[in-house]
Formats: C-alpha cells, structure tokens, sequence
C-alpha cells in the first residue's frame, strides 16, 4: 500500500501488515460509530484489568507447615509487628480511585484459650510503620489451633478512606524520558505495602500467619 | 522525541461522547492511543511477594529459579528483596544479583529485627524472551546468616514506547488527516490502524503473546533446600490451600473460562516422579482430583503440562470483590488450588520451584 496516503475516513484494513485483521472498516464505507464504542470500551476494559497479585504467601513444606511467620508476644493485647510485603506497585482505577485491595489471609494461635487478633495494613510505603496510619485495614480474631482462613465477617477487601494519598505519590515522583526508570524512582512510584500487625489475648500465645494473599481489583 | 508516551495515570476514554451521527473526535482518539500505550508500556507483577522463609549461611549464597511471561515492551524488571540477621548482634551483609551471576549487585546491611529492616532493590537488565524465559536471583550474605522474608520482581515501567510497540498520538490530534502508513515491521502504529492494532498485540489475537498473563502464585527456594520426599503417595506441598481470581477478558463474555498452568522447577534421583496439582471454584480443593505431572530428568529442568482449565474462578466483575457465586448455595466463594509431590518409583524427587499462571481463555 501507498505510505502517507490520505483516504479520509477510510482505509483499507488489509494493507500491509502479516495477518488477517477482522475489523469493522472496508473501504468506501463510513467508520462505523459501534465499532469505534467498541474499541473504546474495550481499552477502559483493558486498563481495569490491568489488575495483578501483589501478595501471594502459602507456607510450604512436607509433613509440616513449614516456615511461616510466627509472633511472640512481650505485652497482651498490644499490637506488635509480624511482617511486611512490599513495597509493590499499586494500579489506578479509571475514576483516578486506587484500585481495591481484595485479601485473604490464614493463620492460627497456638492455644485455644487465647484469641490472636491479626491487623493487615495497606499503606503507601512512605508512610512511617505504624499499624494506625495506614489507608485501610481490618482486624481478624482466631482462637483455632488449626491453621486455615482468618474472617472478619464477610469482609474480604479492604476498604480505602483516604483516595487522595495517591496524589502524593505522583507529585513528588519526577518522571524521566528515559525507558528505565532508576530504581529509586521507581521505589516511590505508587509504592504501596501490606504491614501484618497481630496480638493476643496472653502474652504467653505465639501467633502463626500461613497464608497471606492481596490482589488489586477494579471494584463494583 | 517519541510520539508514543505512556502516561502514568491512564486516561479514561469517554465512550458518552461516541454518538452516531457525529464523528468521534481526535481527542476521543487521542485518549484512546495513550490507553492504549499506557496497557501496554506500564510493566506488570512478574513475582508476587511470597516468603521463601529459608535461611543463607553466611558466607554463603542461592539462587532463586522463575519461570515468567513478561510483556515484551518492558526492557528490564526490579527485584524487592526483604531480610533479616538470624544474630541479634551482628549484621548481615547482602548482596543481590540478577540474573544469577549476572547484571549489577547491590549491596546492603540487615539487622535482625524485621520491622526495621529496608526493602532492597536490585534491577535486572535482562530483556524477557518472548513469550515466556526463566528468570533468576542470586543471594548473598556475609558477616550473618539470613532468613529470607521476602521476594518479588516487577517489570520496570517504560515511560515512552518505540514506534513498533506503542501507538503514535501525534497520528491521532486534531486537524490532522486520518491516514494509513506502510507497516513498520510486523505491525501498524499509526493513526486508528494504531489503536485498533494495538489491541491485536494486547489481547494475543494472532500475536505470540497474551500479554495480560500473570503470575497468580509462586514459590521458590534454592535447589540445596528442595523439598524431597520417599513416598508414593501425594504429599501436599501447600499447607493451606491457595486462593485465585482469574481475570476477564471481555467484559460481557457469557462463558470466560481461563487456563491455569503449572511449572515446576524439578528432577529425580532415578526414572520418574509427580509434581502434582488440583483445583476447586467452591471451597471444595481437598475433593478434587489431582493431576500428576510427570519429572524424568537427573538434572533441575522446568516442567508443565496440561493447564487446570477454570470457569468459576474468573472474576465477576459484578461482585465487590470479584469472587465467584455459588448460586446453589447463594454465597461467594473462593477458588483455590493445591501443589502437592510425590515419587513414583524408588528414586527420590526434588521440586525447587513452582510458579502458576493464568493465561487466559
């Protein structure tokens, strides 16, 4: 095909090119308006997809769990950091919302007469470690022996109060023309981090984390 | 300067303001070339954070085994790294590198207490094979041993594409003509040629590549500390099970359904051995049957199979948060899947890694 040729609304989609390209435009004929929504609509739908796992830990081993993340305690009923995962990149929702942190985790405490309370953390890495200063959390209570998933009634996402803590993050990131972003960047770069906080009913209980899983998803 | 930026917010296109009747404005197509640069050029998760949870003698070092599928528009990827002394007098001093034995190590200095502890970094150079390539990471450590909390990798985000990978949005702006322009190597770029054919490369229609694939969950430790076992019976590996939520492809599709493949960093002793793996869209993992993998090599090789193919874990996108509906039992459910290994003759196998991914419908 002729390079630079202009033809107005039309084109021809087979010129050029290896493959067969089954699109709604033919030449002499107008581009069609329900193909162009389509389209449109297709790239919004890709964007929100562009969701990820961020965080997917599962103790393994054979015959035993394995390693996993265990907490003595040296008050009760004082929360004290477990673990953190991150930091990791965070997408951002078509609405300029950050995209909702869906969550699972499981866990147990080593004797039924206590009660483990587990406290997942979801802030932007910025933030000073600190289990109240977060975007959003939730607080899931177990007094099992047996390791499985940790609820908090039918709460499974995590739910952010404060939208605005992205903004942060971009105005302060320079971006380079370069193709590679230096590391450093690319730390502050909508950098979010999952901080597991727990307690315990007795400071004589040690509390076990054997899974632990966060996906961003677009959200209803 | 390069006409296909990839914008760090993506733009919304406003769909309300396609009618017909009236012809869909350059800036309608503007917004669509820059999302579309912006899905293609800004990096996904390569490796989830997981804990290894092994200890490094100091002294000494290991090196981390991944299979992957990165997108073919990203030129590099960064490791984050989280450690801890096991003495709590001494330091450790770390040292990453990636690829194992290859690129620019970093150093740094852990204590041992973790929540003080700094995330590390080191960047990988390599360029990911298209469509998938082993990825690696050497760790090392001295003065201290270390206790391995976590790892991750991510694809560095570009922030321009070249002219064969993203879409021109000079092509697109007002008062320009819309216009066709021979293909520059296997595909077009410019003006609504771009932006159509850009979806051709992002969705794998003809195209090597289905670029939004992605790891859901994995696991590895080096090869000194595999897990092993003498029975013939399948040993669960996961000890609880793993959750997962596929992505949707098309927002109306009536029947998604995604492929879930393992790979398993593996070998035997002697003949054969299993790496073995099921899945369940109700709760209901520890019913179902597993699929047994087979391992024939002496020497640490990736191994896959047929892919666990799934219609409930795709998530509903009418759902808070994307979980699939048990409509007999009217509640949301997770799915899940399990690893589990066994030998199947006298020789012992040895599974050092294993990484699961969705890879579409």
């Amino acid at each position: 095909m002729a390079s630079s040729e202009y033809k107005g609304l039309i084109f021809d989609p087979n010129g050029g090119g290896a493959g067969t390209r089954a699109w709604n435009v033919r030449r002499d004929s107008p581009l069609a308006v329900d193909w162009v929504r389509s389209l449109a609509n297709s790239w919004n739908h890709n964007a929100d997809q562009v969701t990820q796992v961020a965080v997917n830990f599962t103790a393994v081993g054979v015959s035993a769990p394995g390693t996993r993340p265990s907490k003595t305690f040296t008050a009760a009923n004082t929360y004290e950091h477990m673990i953190s995962f991150g930091p990791f990149p965070w997408p951002i929702r078509h609405d300029l919302a950050l995209m909702r942190p869906v969550y699972r985790l499981y866990g147990a405490v080593d004797n039924a007469a206590y009660t483990a309370t587990f406290k997942p953390v979801f802030m932007i890495n910025r933030d000073p470690l600190d289990p109240g200063l977060g975007l959003a959390y939730d607080e899931l209570a177990t007094s099992s022996t047996t390791e499985g998933p940790l609820t908090s009634g039918s709460a499974t996402y995590l739910t952010i109060t404060e939208n605005n803590a992205y903004i942060r993050g971009i105005e302060t990131v320079s971006s380079p023309e370069s193709a590679i972003v230096d590391t450093a960047v690319a730390a502050q770069w909508l950098m979010c981090r999952l901080d597991i906080w727990v307690k315990a009913t007795n400071a004589a209980a040690t509390a076990y984390l054997s899974g632990c899983y966060l996906r961003a998803y677009v959200g209803t | 300067m390069s006409t296909s930026p990839v914008p760090l917010i993506p733009p919304t296109i406003p769909v309300d303001n396609i009618k017909t009747g009236v012809a869909p404005s350059a800036s309608t197509w503007t917004k669509m070339a820059l999302l579309a640069n912006h899905c293609h050029g800004r990096g996904g998760t390569l490796i989830p954070a997981y804990r290894p949870g092994n200890t490094i003698a100091s002294g000494s070092n290991g090196t981390y085994n991944y299979f992957v599928q990165g997108s073919h528009y990203a030129v590099a990827q960064y490791w984050v790294v989280r450690a801890h002394s096991v003495s709590s007098t001494v330091d450790a001093t770390v040292t990453l590198s990636a690829p194992a034995g290859g690129g620019t190590p970093r150093t740094y200095r852990v204590g041992s207490d973790m929540k003080a502890t700094e995330p590390m970094f080191c960047v990988d150079p390599t360029f990911l094979g298209v469509p998938a390539d082993d990825l690696s990471l050497n760790i090392a450590t001295a003065d201290a041993g270390i206790i391995v909390d976590q790892i991750a990798c991510y694809e560095i985000p570009r922030t321009v594409l070249g002219p064969t990978e993203g879409v021109d949005v000079d092509s697109l702006r007002g008062n320009s003509p819309i216009f066709e322009q021979e293909a520059v190597g296997a595909r077009d770029s410019v003006s609504i040629h771009g932006a159509a054919e850009a979806m051709r490369f992002y969705r794998g229609v003809n195209a090597p590549l289905f670029l939004p694939n992605r790891m859901l969950w994995c696991w590895s430790v080096p090869t000194a500390d595999a897990l092993t076992t003498t029975s013939n019976v399948v040993q669960k590996a996961t000890h609880q099970p793993v959750p997962f939520i596929c992505k949707r492809t098309y927002r109306k599709e009536r029947s998604p359904s995604a492929d879930v493949r393992v790979y398993a960093y593996a070998k035997v002793d002697a003949n054969m051995g299993h790496v073995s793996y099921r899945y369940g869209d109700n709760e209901n993992v520890s019913t179902a049957p597993w699929f047994n993998m087979q391992v024939t090599g002496t020497s640490y090789a990736w191994y896959t199979d047929l892919p666990m193919t799934t219609a409930g874990a795709i998530e509903d996108l009418d759902r808070a948060d994307g979980r699939y509906y048990d409509t007999g039992a009217a509640v949301l459910k997770w799915s899940e899947f399990e690893i589990g290994f066994r030998r199947w003759t006298s020789a012992n196998i040895h599974v050092a890694a294993v990484c699961v991914w969705d890879e579409g419908g």
